[in-house]
This record gives structure tokens, C-alpha cells and sequence, in this order.
């Protein structure tokens, strides 16, 4: 039973199931995996090895590791895009879904209350035309609070038009948006129905208009759903973060001197920790809420419910629920 | 109710997400056993305090090196501590020897070596032999097929000509006599 030349690999697999004897039933997929040292370390795994580290040595051992990788982004981060890059990139792909369409599935049911296909793009050519017109600050356009009630008149101009000409008439329209974001100061404050924000977050909004449409048009028609590249991903989560406060405040529910933190994972996430009341200053979180990055981009986006997102909330529970359910908030589709 | 590998999965994904407070709790959680290894392999205060850094900044940076399909996360840290308490030693008494070189007759092992060598070799070769022996000859036969003939329970019972059960009651009770006489292993060698 001893002087192979695997003794030492042996040895360490069966250190280890005996010191662990529920893993036993494996043991056979672990042959030739486990490395010879690992004998030592299941030799020393007795409770008595277990030694209180000087109490000193833990703010000494997170400083060190902190002061290697910054805490805040993740290691395989994606870098964010300009939110004027998101929307001519978001735009590039709604396009390029619409030139896919057969005659058929333009008609094909695709909001509840937009209607088909190309009543959908018919009410973003409202859109682009509103939006134009907030971006103008010598325009006086009333605010036109309801999204969907803004666009029903054209939605009837456009009833019975060729959907191939809606479709390049919202095109158009797209350019000249992003022309005239891109003419001014993009920190200016503008209205988008019933918000303000500055021109980076409505372009950043805008991308998540367009998202969620590509995302009801796919639907409609049976094709995979349309994901965004990373540094879209990233930026759209680090917007959707600043305006966290601003969202639970449309929402009704803000929490005055409560934070939340949350941990984004994936490439295009991050921690971030923010106030749930606009203006006010970040306080020590209540509730930390794990989640995926692009998962709650899908709930921002009202893609996805809070419920479907398989959230971790650790803290006060009834907080995070409600940040969660605030997060769509300042969607308009 | 949330498992142990899911609240270790749940924590890797934080710290990638650059959350310190998660490795902040992974050190709460177990710091104790990496420092204590740390400690006993190395025997110096402050090579086990640089070990212990280095194992929870080397996860903070590399938190994709952890592979919790091949054990917990505990087991991940222990075993890193290990191979860490070891290069140091290795390093320290490296350095001790090229320092005082021109003033021994000849190279010799320093006692951190011989600890190293006590805990990964000697114990390896001599006392598993010993604790082997010491279980029933039905329990060495089982081990003996499973372990160093490679062979599955299911292969165990056909060659044995026992039912699956039985042989899988056979390792487990020889796994669980190796698990008493190793604790008490580790207590002697300890004290």
C-alpha cells in the first residue's frame, strides 16, 4: 500500500475525506486533481490550528489590499461610453433590427398601449420630434407630462403610412437629436415630460427608450432579445445609479438620511453606495442589494420586474424592496 | 435555506463587483484559520502577519482564481496560506543562509524547514502508513481499491462481491476512522 509514485497525491485525497468525510462521494473525480500540498494543509485543519490574529492586523490587511485594486469597480471592468457613443450606437441597432422586419411583422402587436410594430416606431418619431424640441431652449414646448399620450397624434398621421418611411423619418430624427445634444453644454439642465436632466442623462435615458423597444419589437416577432455591448451596460448603470434619489423621489418614496449600496456584478457593474432622497448627502447604507449589472438595467428599463431579478438583500429588507421597486421609475416607453 | 457554497459564491461575486466590504467579511470569517496556519508553519509572528496579507489582497485582486466547484472557499484560503507560509519560509531561510553564508563551515537546514518538511513529508510517508494500518483489514482493502487502485464504489462492490451500499459503508467508516485518529494526530503534534 505505499512507495507509488502518486503516494503523495493519494495521501492529500484521502487527508482530505478524512478530515471531511461528507466529500467522500467525489473522491474519484478528485484523483490527479488535487495538488500534493494539499496533504499539509488537511493534516493542519484541526480546530486548534484556528488562532485569533492580532486585532490590529485587519485594518492592516484591508488597507493593503484596497491600496492594490481601488474598491468600487470591478476587476474585469468594462469602461463606460459617452452617453452620446450609447445613443448613436443604440440607434445604429434599432435600425438595423427595423431593415430585418418583413412586411408581416410590421403589423405584428408589439405594446400595449403604443400597438403594433409600426405604431411603436411611429410614437418614436414623436418622440424625437418632442425631444428636439427640449433640446431647442429658444423652443417653448409645453412639458406634455404623459409619454404615451404625447405621441398618440402621430401615431395617427402616421396610421397608414409605408412603415419602411416611418422607419426612416425616425431615423432622422434620431441624427438630429443627437446633433442637437451634442450642440451645447451636455450638463445643461433640459425637461423630458415630466423630469429634468441634464442632456448626458436624457441621452442616457433615451438609449434605455430604445432598448426597451428593440426589446418589445424582438418579442413581437420572435427573435432572440437585443443585448448592449459592455460600455453601453456601464454607462446605463453608472446614470441609473445618480439617479437613484431622483427616482425614488418621482416614485413618491424617498428615505431621507437612508442610503443604499449596491454591488453590481458582472463587468459593466460595480459598488456603488447612494442616498434615497435627492440632495441629500451619503449616509451609511441600511441595505446592500447584490444583483447583476445588466439585470437591473432590465428593470430600470421595465423590462423585467424586481421580483424576476433574484436580487440578494441583505440589511433592511423592506428598504430594499422598496428601492428596487423605485428603480423603474424614470423609465418613459 | 442558502447553502455554504452559496454564500461563498455570493461573496466572490462581491468582491469582483469591488465590494471591500465583502472581503471584509471573508476576513472576519477566516482570518483566523489563514493566520493560524499561517503561524504554525511559518512559527514567526511576523511571517504570519505578511502571509495573512498577502492571501486576502491576492483574493481581493484575483478573485477569479477561486474555483468553488473544487471546495469551499475556506479550503481555498487554507490552502493558499499554506503554499504561501511555505514560500515564505523557504524565501526567509534562503536569505538567512546567503546572509551568514561566509561564516558556516557548511549549509544546514534551519528549523522552519524542518517544520515544513514534518508537516508535507514526513507525515505523508511514515503516519498515514502507521494510521493505515491501524483500521480494520476490511476498511485497508476498501481504501486501498478507492484510493490507490482508483477504483469507483460501484467497481468496489462488483470486485469485492458486496452490494454498492456496503462498500460505500465500508469507505465511510474507514474515512471516518482516519478522521479520528488524524484530530488526534494533529492534537499531538500540536501540543
Amino acid at each position: 500500500m505505499n512507495g507509488s509514485p502518486s503516494d503523495d497525491e493519494t495521501a492529500a485525497l484521502l487527508a482530505l475525506d478524512a478530515l471531511l468525510p461528507g466529500e467522500q462521494a467525489d473522491a474519484e473525480l478528485r484523483i490527479g486533481m488535487l495538488p500534493a500540498d494539499l496533504a499539509g494543509v488537511a493534516a493542519l485543519l484541526a480546530e486548534e490550528t484556528v488562532t485569533d490574529p492580532p486585532p490590529e492586523l485587519r485594518s492592516d490587511t484591508l488597507m493593503r489590499a484596497t491600496s492594490r485594486r481601488p474598491p468600487g469597480r470591478p476587476n474585469d471592468a468594462a469602461q463606460p461610453c459617452e452617453p452620446a457613443v450609447a445613443f448613436d450606437r443604440t440607434v445604429e441597432d434599432l435600425n438595423h433590427l427595423l431593415r430585418s422586419l418583413t412586411d408581416a411583422e410590421w403589423s405584428a402587436p408589439a405594446h400595449a398601449e403604443h400597438g403594433r410594430v409600426r405604431d411603436l416606431l411611429a410614437h418614436l418619431v414623436g418622440i424625437e420630434r418632442l425631444v428636439q424640441r427640449w433640446l431647442d431652449p429658444e423652443d417653448t414646448v409645453p412639458d406634455l407630462p404623459d409619454h404615451v399620450a404625447a405621441t398618440r397624434s402621430v401615431i395617427a398621421e402616421l396610421a397608414d403610412s409605408d412603415p419602411h418611411d416611418v422607419a426612416s423619418q425616425w431615423y432622422e430624427g434620431a441624427h438630429a437629436v443627437a446633433a442637437a445634444a451634442a450642440a451645447g453644454d451636455r450638463s445643461r439642465m433640459v425637461v423630458f415630460h415630466d423630469i429634468t436632466i441634464s442632456v448626458d442623462q436624457l441621452l442616457v435615458t433615451r438609449t434605455g427608450e430604445l432598448w426597451a423597444h428593440a426589446i418589445d419589437i424582438c418579442q413581437a416577432t420572435g427573435r432572440p432579445l437585443p443585448q448592449l455591448d459592455m460600455e453601453r451596460m456601464a454607462t446605463l448603470c453608472t446614470e441609473l445609479m445618480t439617479l437613484v434619489p431622483l427616482a425614488m423621489a418621482h416614485r413618491g418614496t424617498t428615505a431621507p438620511g437612508r442610503a443604499a449600496r449596491f454591488v453590481l456584478t458582472g463587468p459593466a457593474g460595480g459598488t456603488y453606495t447612494v442616498p434615497l432622497a435627492p440632495q441629500a448627502q451619503t449616509s451609511e447604507p441600511q441595505v446592500t442589494i447584490v444583483t447583476d449589472a445588466a439585470g437591473l438595467c432590465r428593470v430600470a428599463i421595465r423590462r423585467l420586474r424586481p421580483e424576476q431579478l433574484g436580487a440578494a438583500i441583505d440589511g433592511d429588507r423592506e428598504l430594499g424592496d422598496l428601492v428596487l421597486a423605485g428603480i423603474g421609475a424614470l423609465a418613459r416607453d | 435555506m442558502e447553502g455554504l457554497s452559496d454564500r461563498d459564491a455570493l461573496l466572490v461575486e462581491r468582491i469582483r463587483a469591488g465590494d471591500d466590504r465583502a472581503l471584509a467579511a471573508i476576513y472576519d470569517q477566516h482570518a483566523g484559520l489563514v493566520y493560524g496556519l499561517a503561524r504554525r508553519v511559518a512559527r514567526d509572528e511576523q511571517l504570519a502577519r505578511d502571509v495573512t496579507q498577502e492571501v486576502f489582497t491576492y483574493l481581493w485582486e484575483k478573485p477569479d482564481r477561486v474555483d468553488l466547484t473544487r471546495g469551499s472557499l475556506r479550503t481555498y484560503l487554507a490552502l493558499l496560506a499554506h503554499r504561501r507560509a511555505v514560500d515564505e519560509v523557504r524565501r526567509h531561510e534562503a536569505r538567512r543562509r546567503a546572509e551568514t553564508a561566509s561564516a558556516l563551515p557548511e549549509p544546514v537546514d534551519g528549523p522552519e524547514t524542518c517544520v515544513v518538511d514534518a508537516a508535507t513529508q514526513i507525515w505523508r510517508k511514515n503516519h498515514l502508513t502507521s494510521l493505515l494500518d491501524m483500521l480494520s483489514a476490511e476498511q485497508r482493502t476498501v481504501v486501498q481499491l478507492a484510493y490507490y487502485d482508483g477504483l469507483t464504489r460501484v467497481q468496489i462492490a462488483k470486485a469485492l462481491g458486496i452490494p454498492e451500499g456496503t462498500a460505500k459503508d465500508r469507505v465511510r467508516s474507514a474515512l471516518a476512522r482516519l478522521r479520528t485518529l488524524l484530530t488526534d494526530e494533529a492534537r499531538e503534534a500540536i501540543s
